[in-house]
């Protein structure tokens, strides 16, 4: 076997969990691969465990970058948030300069889609949907987004934090949240305003229970 | 090419950007992560603009992919080059690694088997990698954990032989050292003594942390003692010309970045590689 197929095995072994499981499961492969290659001492149990320590110490560095780039999402799922980013991430490498962002957001798909019962909750589902447009706004090469929150959601997650020990906390009155991005090569440019004179439905300002 | 004396300095980071800019006198250079700026916005090449008007910025390349025997991602070159010629560094580095192959990238530096295939391969990227980029190339040694089984050639032996045929220099990465040779059982002095000194252009070093009997490359704690130790046995051993501290995360006060900074720059001192 020559470096690129030994490259591309690896590639596979490294960010694949369906490769991983076929290939160091099946022992008559794995014997071929690794010991008969060379009289190395190398174990195929040894190299077994190293390939699934690589393995779980990149899940680890993505999840870290995803966890600066959505903490409000994070936060959300709380101490599931290891166990849902492995399921999601096992059979899913990234790829590109912009990985940790494609990597976010399609980490919150995910979310969306299999564990839709932690959005049940009028403050969570917004802080998610805040996190996600700010990330296609990023992603995108024009963007043109306007969006009510019922509440500041931007600081949302502070409070949160802040006040998690406590049973009720205002969240801010209502704001209308701008973003703007007027080519590839601009930042994106992000405006709330909260006008004095709202709809009588948004003028209660919303309280979070824990 | 004669390359100039750097100092000591540290990897860039935009959670301590206000530190950085507020604190030039205490850091000589920065090293900055090449693909953090890469197709980026117009504010953030104003951004480099005054950071490059305050240091020396050294870029470093995370995803050139030089153990690549698939040959180099020609884009990600041409964009790594345009960085590159912007800044007009003394040097510029890459990790002896690869990061992808078939349509994986993998997002992490993966080690390249020690032996003769691979260093043409790696031998070949440079030269490719050299005609976009004309500048003189340092090479940064990896962690890594998997022991591949096509190795035939020591790291220390197989690094040596890299430079002499690429005709590049080293970057040390301390850390990577100390770590590889608790883990892999060597003694770093002799892995030293394996490399020619003059090629030892810059230094890594940051702290790691252990756990369940390994070392692990952390990126985000203070620097051991014993890494401090290693340090100086490179400093006394080669004519280094720069050093940098290569924290990612959990920052620490700002003040305890700079302490570690003056700490190699004394050692550098002690050995005449700076003023």
């Amino acid at each position: 076997m020559g470096l690129k197929d030994q490259q591309r095995t690896l590639a596979k072994l490294f960010t694949l969990d369906s490769a991983r499981s076929d290939f160091l499961s099946d022992n008559e492969v794995l014997k071929e691969y690794v010991v008969s290659i060379k009289d190395s001492d190398l174990t195929k149990d040894q190299f077994s465990m190293q390939i699934y320590e690589f393995a779980d110490s990149l899940i680890k560095k993505r999840l870290g970058q995803v966890r600066q780039h959505i903490p409000g999402t994070c936060y959300i799922v709380k101490t599931k948030l290891a166990e849902m980013f492995q399921e999601y991430a096992k059979d899913e490498p990234t790829s590109g300069i912009k990985r940790h962002l494609y990597d976010s957001l399609m980490f919150m798909k995910y979310l969306e889609l299999n564990y839709p019962e932690f959005l049940i909750s009028n403050i969570y589902k917004s802080i998610f949907k805040f996190e996600k447009i700010r990330l296609k706004a990023i992603l995108a090469n024009r963007f043109l987004y306007i969006k009510i929150f019922p509440f500041e959601v931007s600081m949302a997650l502070e409070k949160l934090k802040l006040y998690d020990q406590k049973s009720n906390v205002s969240l801010g009155s209502p704001r209308i949240c701008f973003w703007i991005k007027a080519s590839a090569d601009k930042d994106v440019v992000y405006r709330e305003l909260y006008p004095r004179f709202w709809p009588v439905m948004l003028t209660k300002e919303l309280r979070y229970n824990n | 090419m004669k390359l100039p004396v750097l100092g000591v300095g540290m990897g860039y980071r935009d959670p301590i950007a206000h530190h950085i800019l507020s604190h030039t006198a205490g850091i000589d250079f920065l090293e900055i992560t090449a693909d953090h700026f890469l197709r980026s916005t117009e504010n953030r090449k104003e951004f480099l603009d005054e950071l490059s008007s305050k240091y020396v910025l050294i870029p470093h390349g995370l995803n050139l992919s030089l153990g690549s025997a698939e040959g180099l991602n020609s884009e990600y070159l041409q964009d790594l080059s345009g960085l590159v010629k912007r800044l007009d560094p003394p040097w510029w580095s890459e990790h002896i690694a690869f990061t992808k192959a078939g349509d994986i990238e993998i997002g992490h530096l993966s080690p390249v088997p020690f032996n003769g295939e691979s260093l043409s391969a790696i031998c070949e990227n440079i030269r490719i990698a050299r005609e976009e980029i004309n500048l003189p190339l340092i090479l940064e040694n990896i962690t890594y954990n998997v022991d591949l089984p096509w190795n035939d050639i020591e790291e220390s032996k197989y690094l040596a032989e890299l430079i002499y045929r690429s005709h590049c220099g080293l970057l040390l990465d301390v850390t990577n050292l100390y770590i590889n040779s608790h883990n892999h059982k060597y003694d770093p002095i002799d892995f030293l003594n394996n490399i020619p000194a003059e090629s030892i252009t810059q230094l890594h070093f940051v702290g790691g942390i252990e756990k369940d009997g390994k070392w692990i490359d952390s990126h985000g704690h203070n620097t051991q003692n014993e890494i401090f130790d290693l340090i100086e046995e490179v400093l006394k051993y080669a004519p280094v010309k720069g050093v940098i501290l290569e924290r990612d995360a959990n920052f620490p006060e700002f003040d305890i970045l700079i302490n570690e900074l003056d700490r190699v720059r004394q050692l550098g001192r002690k050995y005449d590689r700076w003023d």
